[in-house]
């Protein structure tokens, strides 16, 4: 089983609830951070035993002596990562997304070959805590632009026996896309302000339209005034949890605390919020 | 001088018009042809492409015969490709209308656009690995 925990908006407090999501699962659990370009959940899982391995696409490389300028491959780069560029053809790597779709088109031998290109970090370890929390994170280089295709190598490595949370990017976009895609499940972590909601609604049109099941979470719920409950109430959308606006929380989760570990009856909130969940998808897929 | 086929973005297609300030973007690009002095408006058919608008108009525009462009904005990418195209020249308006820019490059009146500079009104960055032969302008 997979379980997105998404929002829109950015710091609405994704990774909080992902973390400590995953710390009260009692199945073989997998956290997988796929917010590629800032992945910070291993500041709160502190994962051991950590194993790096360089993530890499397959990029074209052109034989220019030997092309016939057919552009074939320009043509069929819906990327724009090749460009007529008079004599030659140019490569804009940060581009390409290793699609295959230019050597596949490319009518001569060996004009375009694929070589490999490293475009950033996979990082697995296991979260010790009162049982074992597999870990997974994607890190892109800096400057690079591909994060949906770093998503999609995380996003590999889930294992369909455990339960895997999936922490995910902001916003509403590709990325977004990317990481819920084939997931049964989305938890939408948003607050109670004008942006929160604001971003809440690109969010849920999104899921909504990919039709995956999806549930609210609000945090910082004692802050702000924009209706958020009553666009969930609109939508059908269940609020799974709230979570009040506390400085101790904010204090302790900023040094690395689980909010499960700072507020101790949140551990049972979580536990709720995580069988409503599974219900849910027992439901569906029955 | 030679021939050629001058490339402008446009928001109107309206010779008495200002440049557009986007590029790849733009709703439409003129096409100036030095000898006929005729021009001839085309919608941009990557407007909206989700990905890589600059490049793509580029290469289309290179296939129309495109040798001089103008433009007041570019972004990296167009960047990239303006300065490792030998056959392209990248020209800034000067704030000129349309219909003063095919004399203004004759003359020699428009300055070059500056090799290596993003003028972007956009928040996208980002850097690339052009494999072009990078020889510099005309």
């Amino acid at each position: 089983m997979k379980i997105a925990v998404a929002s829109g908006k950015g710091g609405t407090g994704k990774t909080a609830i992902s973390t400590s999501l995953s710390a009260v699962v009692k199945q073989k659990v997998h956290l997988l951070d796929c917010d590629v370009e800032n992945p910070n959940a291993y500041l709160y899982m502190k994962p051991e035993d950590v194993v790096n391995e360089r993530a890499t696409v397959l990029i074209p490389e052109i034989d220019h002596d030997a092309c016939i300028r057919c552009d074939k491959c320009i043509d069929a780069c819906q990327f724009g990562a090749l460009v007529d560029a008079g004599e030659n053809i140019m490569f804009l790597s940060t581009l390409c997304h290793s699609c295959a779709a230019c050597w596949t088109v490319c009518p001569e031998e060996g004009v375009i070959t694929p070589v490999t290109r490293e475009f950033g970090d996979i990082n697995h370890g296991v979260s010790q805590r009162d049982r074992p929390i597999k870990f997974t994170e994607g890190m892109l280089d800096i400057t690079e632009m591909i994060t949906p295709t770093m998503i999609g190598k995380v996003k590999g490595f889930i294992d369909p026996e455990n339960i895997s949370i999936i922490d995910s990017p902001p916003g509403a976009g590709c990325p977004l896309y990317e990481t819920v895609d084939d997931t049964d499940y989305v938890v939408l972590v948003t607050e109670p302000t004008v942006f929160g909601l604001h971003d809440l609604r690109r969010a849920h049109k999104l899921i909504q339209e990919m039709g995956i099941p999806v549930g609210v979470v609000i945090n910082r719920s004692t802050i702000g005034k924009a209706p958020v409950r009553e666009f969930c109430d609109e939508n059908n959308i269940p609020i799974l949890l709230e979570i009040p606006f506390e400085r101790i929380i904010a204090e302790k989760y900023s040094s690395g605390e689980l909010l499960i570990d700072i507020i101790p009856e949140l551990h049972d909130k979580f536990t709720e919020v995580l069988n409503t969940i599974l219900e849910t998808v027992q439901e569906a897929t029955a | 001088m030679n021939i050629m086929i001058i490339l402008a973005p446009m928001s109107e297609k309206t010779t008495t018009a200002k440049l557009s300030a986007r590029f790849a973007r733009a709703d439409y690009f003129a096409f100036i042809d030095t000898e006929t002095k005729e021009i001839e408006f085309v919608e941009n058919p990557h407007k909206d492409s989700q990905h890589g608008a600059a490049s793509k108009v580029l290469s289309w525009a290179t296939k129309k015969g495109v040798t001089v462009m103008i433009s007041d904005q570019l972004g990296h990418t167009a960047v990239q490709v303006v300065d490792n195209n030998p056959n392209l020249t990248a020209y800034l308006s000067n704030d000129l209308t349309l219909d003063k820019i095919a004399d203004a490059i004759a003359n020699k009146e428009l300055p070059v656009y500056p090799e290596g500079e993003v003028r972007s009104h956009g928040k996208h960055g980002g850097s690339g690995s052009g494999r072009g032969s990078g020889r510099g302008r005309n």
